[in-house]
């Protein structure tokens, strides 16, 4: 069934998605924080959880940004074929995004060049990815993404003959070094296959999942479990201060490659993984 | 625990150990990539630096901006490492501490031992909670830096662990 969404009512929904992203830790990752305080055995470890459990509180209490870094925009669109815009759909979203920074009072971090670095004032634009697929419905995942985390995404292109372990060290490795400097407890997106741009993507996809779920594929899911127990066992904790909570989440998505390939990209994302969706 | 006020002290300095954990009252300057660019040009142009540093402290922070009804917006730190080829002129005018997060380079450790300077990390992602210990916050310098010019804070009991002393000493496993 053919239906008509107009572009001010995806901007309105957009300026909201944005604000609350911003201001609301969602809660299956306030869950997790406060399990791992539980769980943890270093004292120092323990305490910095604690505060990132009260960081969140009072961003909410006080509607004050959770993390001063409120990111560079990212919007993932999945559209249905049978949805038509009545205006412009990319406009919506920039817009909708620059509303939010500028009334909402987050920060602005976008330049308007990688060289000349003058800064847009507003936080747009936005990076944009638009998904066609079959139906009617409409869904926006917003997030705003740190640099501190995102500056320790890497990709690398393994022999198709490499072996699990290969695989898997380079993945403990990366995290393990970016465990030093962005904000820990990680979440580690992986995308598996592909190519060079899509493994990309489908890491920065994997941050939007739910703590605690799991890939439906059996090596997938297998890999995930694996790499989290090997983190953890690192030592290496919270922000690089010592514990067992090095990450909280590993979460990797695959697709099908070429023959000559495997291509493994990582995201990093921090404890402040701020994300949200609206349907329309 | 220990309170420790800036400017900081030398004789202080000398009793910090990593891995201590300490609360600051006093000032801080903070200081991001595009103004230590700036702040090393000038050092480079003066053979002074633009404000004195001596025995103070900078802060790796750009905060999100003040509102009507919150002076002091969201103030967490950012990563250091990208400051370590621009604090040498720093410490060579007098800076004995900086604020930030995460594991920085050999280079940078072994001029803390030279200049007889802190680093600190305070609480990545926080900057919430931060916010609370933050009294006052004015722009400084360079403001048409927006988020990344230099603020003078005035902090209270702000929560820092001493990730790198002057013994060489490193916090990070």
């Amino acid at each position: 069934m053919h239906r008509t969404i107009s572009s001010q009512v995806i901007q309105e929904a957009v300026e909201k998605l944005c604000y609350r992203c911003n201001i609301f830790l969602p809660a299956d990752i306030k869950n997790s924080l406060e399990k791992t305080i539980t769980f943890e055995k270093n004292p120092r470890a323990r305490k910095l959880l604690g505060y990132l459990v009260e960081n969140a509180k009072i961003a909410e209490q006080e509607q004050i940004a959770i993390c001063q870094d409120c990111g560079i925009g990212y919007f993932w669109v999945e559209i249905g074929q049978e949805v038509m815009i009545d205006g412009d759909l990319h406009q919506a979203l920039q817009e909708g995004m620059a509303q939010a920074y500028t009334k909402g009072f987050l920060r602005k971090s976008v330049v308007r060049h990688p060289f000349d670095r003058i800064n847009t004032q507003n936080n747009c634009p936005a990076v944009v990815h638009v998904e066609l697929q079959a139906g009617n419905h409409l869904h926006i995942y917003f997030t705003p993404k740190g640099a501190g985390s995102e500056n320790c995404s890497a990709v690398s292109f393994f022999n198709p003959t490499a072996t699990m372990d290969t695989i898997e060290q380079w993945v403990i490795d990366q995290t393990t070094a970016a465990a030093k400097k962005a904000c820990g407890p990680l979440i580690v997106g992986l995308g598996i296959g592909g190519s060079a741009d899509y493994c990309s993507l489908l890491a920065k996809k994997a941050l939007f999942r739910s703590i605690g779920s799991r890939n439906a594929d059996p090596l997938i899911r297998d890999l995930e479990v694996r790499l989290i127990g090997q983190i953890n066992s690192s030592g290496i904790g919270p922000q690089g201060l010592g514990g067992d909570t090095t990450v909280l989440e590993v979460f990797a998505e695959w697709f099908p490659t070429h023959i000559a390939m495997l291509p493994l990209a990582i995201n990093i994302q921090c404890h402040a993984a701020r994300h949200g969706r609206i349907s329309l | 625990m220990k309170t420790i006020c800036s400017p900081l002290d030398a004789d202080l300095i000398k009793t910090l150990r990593a891995g201590d954990e300490v609360f600051l009252n006093g000032t801080m300057f903070t200081a991001r990539d595009a103004a230590h660019l700036r702040v090393n040009e000038h050092i480079l142009k003066h053979q002074q630096p633009p404000f004195s540093l001596h025995h103070q402290l900078i802060y790796y922070s750009g905060p999100s901006p003040s509102s009507p009804k919150r002076k002091v917006g969201s103030i967490g730190p950012t990563t250091s490492s990208r400051m370590d080829a621009f604090s040498e002129p720093l410490l060579q005018h007098g800076l004995k501490g900086m604020v930030g997060k995460g594991e920085r380079s050999k280079a940078l450790q072994e001029w803390l031992v030279q200049y007889q300077a802190i680093y600190f990390v305070t609480i990545g992602g926080a900057g919430s909670l931060l916010s609370q210990c933050v009294e006052d916050i004015e722009p400084y310098l360079y403001e048409d830096l927006g988020p990344e010019a230099i603020y003078r804070l005035n902090v209270n009991h702000f929560p820092l662990y001493v990730a790198y002393d002057i013994f060489g000493g490193s916090i990070f496993r």
